[in-house]
């Protein structure tokens, strides 16, 4: 999975659980938790709703993995 | 002369063509094998129908079958009906019961039990559901195949016909309204969640109430839909005019299939095109440094759609 993130972290630190995080962003619980497991990639807008609610940047939370048989590496 | 770049672009393009060269080549193989094995298929069903047509009367065949097929349909399908319906209903009433008393105690799980608890309960409703789409759609058929025996056979008997209107009625009001109480079971567990089932604009409100994930997966099961049904539409026109030759089938059926498929093409086609020049102009604006809007239709989902 090329994108990973510390989500878990910062709703633990805001001391929120998945329910009320996805009320603070607008999605739904089911969202947040796959986001956290990594099945999930969230589309720019919800990333940056995610990093203002948490009072981070997107990179701070999101991390973005280059893959080993990348298309990127062979070009 | 040539610039640097009108050379790269040449350059480019020729690259693209060898490899679109490549990958036709490569493709175009397995494709002739299947064509070659579809026309040996194709010629070998035509020589035994026309076989058929030699040793059946094709016409005194097609009315036997059909009025046979018709009365047996017609007794047999209003049997099935009401077993169906008990069935069904009684399993999504369980199914309803069990996930509300079930649900009361999830409140307090901590989040890995949780998403245990709701993939339980989202793919039992999900299937609750299913059967109750699929009762409704079988519940339609039944009540056509009485209504013919009904019109067409001198022996279907009037009872049965009743029997399958009722049925239909009754699985009509109580398919609405399990539908209703899924739905409004999935809204206790997602607040977020809008729209009532009897409302003519439910569809609409519930995609709205959807978020990204839930709206992609609507989107992505959509295009399987589309993808399936397509490649049925194919398999039922060959089937038909295969069929044509040992039964005189009237060109009704093929008439429908190519309908159908036509629909779905032009719908697909249509909404394609509708779409690309949306985003076109969404591309238009912010290479202007406008705001893109609200084009946060990306990315995967899984939970209940309707």
């Amino acid at each position: 999975m090329p994108l990973r993130n510390h989500l878990k972290e910062f709703r633990a630190r805001l001391d929120v659980n998945q329910q009320q995080m996805g009320q603070l962003v607008g999605t739904s619980r089911q969202t947040i938790s796959q986001i956290e497991r990594g099945d999930y990639s969230p589309s720019v807008t919800l990333a940056l709703k995610i990093a203002k609610i948490c009072h981070a940047s997107v990179e701070e939370i999101f991390e973005y993995e280059e893959e080993e048989n990348d298309e990127s590496d062979r070009i | 002369m040539m610039s640097q770049t009108e050379f790269n672009q040449g350059k480019q393009s020729m690259d693209k063509e060898t490899e679109n060269a490549m990958q036709n080549k490569k493709a175009g193989k397995k494709f002739g094998v299947v064509m070659v094995l579809s026309c040996l298929l194709g010629l070998v069903l035509g020589f035994l129908g026309s076989l058929a047509l030699r040793v059946y009367d094709t016409v005194t065949l097609s009315q036997m079958l059909g009025e046979n097929i018709t009365l047996f349909l017609a007794c047999v399908m209003p049997i099935l009906m009401t077993v169906g319906f008990i069935t069904v209903f009684g399993f999504a009433i369980v199914v309803l019961r069990k996930s509300k008393a079930e649900w009361k105690q999830s409140q307090n799980l901590e989040d890995d039990a949780y998403d245990a608890w709701y993939e339980k309960f989202d793919r039992r409703l999900t299937i609750a559901l299913n059967l109750v789409s699929f009762l409704i759609i079988f519940n339609y058929f039944g009540f056509s195949a009485c209504f013919y025996g009904e019109l067409y056979c001198e022996d279907m008997v009037y009872g049965l016909f009743l029997l399958g209107l009722l049925m239909l009625i009754l699985t009509i009001i109580f398919g609405i309204r399990t539908q209703g109480r899924i739905v409004d079971q999935v809204k206790l567990v997602n607040p977020e969640k809008s729209g009532s089932v009897y409302d003519m604009k439910f569809q609409k409100k519930w995609i709205e109430s959807c978020d990204e994930m839930e709206q992609q997966m609507i989107y992505r099961a959509a295009f399987q839909a589309y993808k399936v049904t397509s490649n049925v539409c194919v398999a039922l026109w060959m089937v038909f005019t295969i069929l044509a030759l040992i039964i005189k089938i009237s060109l009704w059926p093929v008439a429908i299939v190519s309908l159908i498929w036509m629909i779905l093409t032009v719908t697909y086609a249509v909404e394609c095109q509708k779409l690309s020049r949306g985003k076109q102009k969404k591309g238009e604006k912010s290479a202007n440094g406008e705001s893109a809007g609200k084009s946060n239709t990306t990315v995967v989902g899984s939970t209940m759609s309707f």
